[in-house]
């Protein structure tokens, strides 16, 4: 009983950090057009930070201020979409009993951002920023929903390993 | 129970496909269009690999499996990356701005653009010429490897999970205990 309450407390608790860590990397993508005056180097530093993982093309980019966010349409759709799902998650379910939906679920999730984009490379479809705010948006809550369940079973998982080596150590020497 | 298989060999693998990925001028543009796909599909191998050398009477695959094997290949990649974009700028000398500067031509050439778009274009150029005269910067390489070493693993790392969640761990067929 007692192993179960401190597991879900854990799980919580590790989900409020991945929350956090969600919230801070989404405030960083808003940082480099709001702070691009105020503070440039801050600014320039959050572009090129997010320039390894994004395209940062400016007419594929929403803009504050006339300045361009840290990442494009679909990435920023991805990231703020994951967010809110995270958070809206716990709502709907306890952090410790979140299960990974089926491989087909998350396939069918995917399949309209890959449609989207292949397409629109093959000049079938011309893509544009709904499609890419819609199907990245969907691409978001699929890999919430993926990736939430599968970190907390890895931390609990890793927890138990290190609480039994712990013991086992300690009965050993003692 | 057998242990595990070891690690070594598929995070290798993983790393190399994240540095081709990332460090060879013209792909890294796929790889980075495509909103690091190609980071996590460095992690998903890396367990791919690992889990076609799990066998039958080894300890079970666990989701940490995925996980510490993207972590590594993350690094793995990083530094490869690093080596593989250092080489070619080396060869070509910075292949990836004059690639840009190509595609600029090639826009102004359909001539459909709006004035101030030419403008911008035009800075872009300027900006461009000045960074392939002065060439990779040690602090530039540096600040790319160390961004590249907190990114990488962290895309990676989801590569790996969600490669443990599509594919799952190895199943075998159940043994039957035969009655003495």
């Amino acid at each position: 009983m007692m192993t179960r309450m401190s597991e879900q407390t854990f799980a919580r608790r590790l989900y409020l950090g991945i929350i956090a860590a969600t919230g801070v990397w989404c405030a960083l993508i808003l940082a480099a057009p709001l702070l691009a005056k105020t503070a440039p180097a801050f600014s320039d530093g959050c572009y090129r930070f997010f320039s390894q993982v994004c395209h940062q093309l400016d007419g594929r980019s929403f803009h504050f201020g006339g300045q361009k966010f840290a990442v494009c349409i679909r990435c920023a759709s991805i990231y703020f979409s994951f967010l809110a799902a995270i958070i809206l998650l716990p709502f709907a379910i306890h952090p410790a009993k979140v299960r990974a939906p089926s491989p087909i679920i998350i396939g069918a999730m995917f399949l309209p951002m890959a449609m989207d984009a292949g397409l629109h490379v093959l000049g079938i479809h011309s893509s544009s920023t709904i499609s890419r705010m819609v199907t990245g948006t969907l691409g978001g809550i699929a890999l919430a929903c993926l990736l939430v369940p599968l970190f907390l079973e890895t931390a609990l998982h890793l927890k138990t390993n290190l609480k039994n080596k712990k013991v086992f150590y300690a009965t050993k020497t003692g | 129970m057998q242990p595990k298989p070891d690690k070594r060999r598929a995070s290798l693998i993983g790393g190399a496909v994240i540095g081709v990925l990332t460090g060879i001028p013209g792909i890294n543009i796929i790889a980075i269009c495509c909103c690091c796909a190609g980071l996590m599909a460095g992690g998903a191998i890396a367990y791919y690999v690992y889990r076609s050398e799990h066998q039958e009477g080894m300890e079970p695959l666990e989701s940490a499996d995925g996980v510490v094997l993207g972590i590594f290949s993350g690094l793995i990649g990083a530094v490869a990356g690093t080596l593989l974009s250092l080489v070619f700028g080396w060869i070509l000398g910075h292949p990836d701005a004059k690639l840009v500067l190509k595609f600029f031509d090639w826009l102004e050439s359909k001539g459909s653009l709006p004035p101030e778009t030419v403008d911008q274009l035009d800075q872009l150029r300027e900006e461009m010429q000045r960074q392939i005269e002065r060439g990779p910067t040690v602090g530039k390489i540096f600040q790319g490897l160390f961004f590249s070493l907190i990114l990488n693993p962290i895309f990676s790392m989801f590569g790996g999970l969600i490669a443990y969640g599509l594919f799952g761990k190895k199943k075998y067929p159940e043994q039957t205990i035969q009655p003495q």
